[in-house]
């Protein structure tokens, strides 16, 4: 069992009488990048400011690096870089500047400052200031300040926001050597599964402020393993007699569904229930796609 | 501390601030200089330099105590808004710094500004006397009461401007309230001294008269009421404890 770097028990938060974040217990182990996913108004960032200690839970309790949040704030957030939604920044200063405010607070040597502007490839607009900078770049100058305390936990809420894809591409290499090259664990947000499959190794799947899912993200995969879906004329019948030679079968309306099938399998069903006598109309493979199994949890009024 | 000290006056670069607390005094001091080179023969009495500084102390004073005011509104609401405008806020706080540190370096800049800004109205008020020949009768002492009493008195108002300013992102309600203790403080120096036991009923429980109040110079005697130093500090002290209270309990969204 790995060591968990954040886990949270019953996190509540409420907004006047409506439940942003509902009883939810997530667990982040140490060097997973952790892809935190849930639609709009799913209750990604309001729990994310709580990790920060920016809003108080309603009830509950945070722990990180195995500390009490409400306690230890300080100790945490000395180990911790994080951008939350919308950039933050000082307009009138330059980039490099705005980095130096930081830098004074977190005790680093400037010339960190310059580290981290290369790692997200701001140098050349270092000394412009940052009111003239676009979305994207304002959103590179919030992960450089994520970056410049040499953080052990890096909490992300949507940092591709704004990104056109070739910054996409970057930022997401970036945040994939994380845990490998500096041992850092990284929680991402994000309402795009493509963007977390392609990242993370853990999956938290939230809507309506509960967590609906959250394993390792080859778990949620595995239920993206083919079907076989087969029509017959008899299909109660069918159920039983399949069962009854050995394989697990669901029925769903007038259609027989098989997990865990190869071609060889296909092929021999197909050929024994036409020997039992059975009329096979239609029989194929149907594959799921993530993007499938995320609608299923969120329900499709969530989607986008 | 010194590290939140030390990060806000990064952030200052580049802004009006600085030049706020520069241009505050030099107004108040040239305005002065300007006045006393157009009509000298109608003011100045050559000989009797004891009328002379004095008169000098209640023009400067005259013209200082609004922009007391008005200058610690504007300087608390632009120090604040660099962290409104760009929702700053929310990186800042999450930063490992107390919000006591973050609290306390806004105001230690704001007062320590505006020592720098009372200390210039001193040094023009002598340069003015001395530049118009006001040779003797050097009222240091006075003219010393006449900038740092005031400021002092002030703490109050600086407190509870920055306590509005920061933790309420629009800044019209500050500006507003400023030009409000602007007119009380003018309305005070009006009332005084004629009716100054009639203001010592009211004027303590409305900060915008200390300053004013502290060092009020009328028909060039000058009222010295260091009670109203005191008042400004205890309110200043105890806003300054209400608004960290505040402050650290605030939401970031
Ligand atoms: N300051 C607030 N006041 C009232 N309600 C709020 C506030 N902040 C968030 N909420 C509510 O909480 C719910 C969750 O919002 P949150 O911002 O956490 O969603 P999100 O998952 O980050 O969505 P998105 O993908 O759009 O960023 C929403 O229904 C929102 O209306
Ligand atoms: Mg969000």
């Amino acid at each position: 069992m790995s060591e968990i770097i954040i886990e949270t028990s019953n996190l509540t938060r409420k907004y006047g009488t409506k439940l942003s974040v509902n009883q939810l217990n997530l667990r982040v182990p140490k060097g997973s990048i952790y892809g935190f996913l849930g639609p709009n108004g799913a209750g990604k960032t309001t729990t994310i400011r709580m990790l920060l200690g920016l809003i108080r839970p309603t009830s509950g309790q945070i722990r990180i690096f195995n500390q009490e949040i409400a306690k230890h704030r300080i100790n945490i957030l000395r180990r911790t870089g994080s951008l939350v939604e919308s950039p933050s920044y000082y307009g009138h200063l330059t980039g490099y500047d705005n980095l130096h405010v930081v830098a004074k607070l977190l005790k680093v040597p400037v010339k960190r400052i310059d580290e981290v502007l290369e790692i997200v490839r701001l140098t050349p607009a270092a000394k412009q200031t940052v009111k003239g900078y676009s979305l994207g770049m304002k959103q590179r100058l919030g992960i450089a300040t994520a970056l410049l305390g040499n953080p052990d936990l890096l909490i992300l809420d949507e940092p591709t926001n704004g990104l056109d894809p070739a910054g996409i591409h970057e930022i997401r290499a970036l945040i994939k050597d994380m845990p490998t090259q500096h041992g850092i664990t990284v929680v991402v947000s994000s309402h795009l599964l493509s963007e977390i499959d392609q990242m993370a190794t853990h999956v938290g799947i939230i809507d309506h402020g509960q967590l609906l899912f959250q394993d390792s993200i080859g778990k949620l995969r595995e239920q993206s393993a083919p079907l076989l879906v087969i029509k017959v004329d008899k299909p109660d019948e069918a159920q039983q007699w399949l069962q009854a030679n050995g394989y697990q079968v669901i029925i769903d309306g007038d259609l027989l569904q098989l997990s865990n099938i190869d071609v060889e399998t296909t092929k021999s069903i197909n050929k024994q229930l036409f020997q039992a006598g059975f009329s096979v109309y239609h029989i194929k493979e149907h594959r799921r796609s993530l993007e499938d199994i995320f609608l299923d949890y969120v329900g499709k009024e969530g989607s986008l | 501390m010194k590290s939140a000290l030390m990060s806000d006056w990064i952030k200052m670069r580049k802004t009006w601030i600085k030049v706020l607390v520069i241009l505050g005094p030099f107004g108040v001091i040239t305005l002065n200089a300007l006045r006393y080179l157009q009509s000298y023969d109608a003011i100045v009495k050559p000989g009797d330099d004891a009328f002379n500084w004095a008169l000098l102390i209640q023009n400067i004073s005259h013209l200082l105590m609004p922009s007391l005011i008005l200058g610690i509104a504007l300087l608390t609401s632009l120090l604040a808004g660099l962290e409104h405008q760009g929702q700053a806020w929310k990186q800042l706080l999450a930063l490992p710094v107390s919000r006591v540190q973050i609290y306390m370096s806004k105001f230690i800049w704001v007062t320590g500004l505006l020592a720098i800004s009372a200390t210039l109205c001193a040094v023009g008020t002598f340069g003015i006397g001395f530049a118009f020949g006001f040779t003797t009768h050097i009222p240091w002492v006075q003219v010393l009461q006449e900038c740092y009493y005031p400021y002092f008195a002030a703490f109050g108002i600086i407190a509870i401007q920055l306590c509005l300013s920061l933790l309420i992102a629009n800044q019209s309600f500050a500006i507003t309230l400023g030009v409000l203790g602007m007119i009380v403080s003018g309305l005070t120096n009006a009332l005084a001294p004629d009716g100054f036991n009639h203001a010592e009923t009211w004027a303590r429980w409305i900060p915008w008269t200390y300053p004013s109040l502290s060092a009020i110079t009328h028909g060039t005697v000058q009222h010295i009421h260091f009670i109203y130093v005191i008042y400004g500090l205890v309110v200043g002290a105890a806003m300054v404890v209400l608004g960290m209270a505040l402050f650290v309990r605030k939401e970031v969204h």
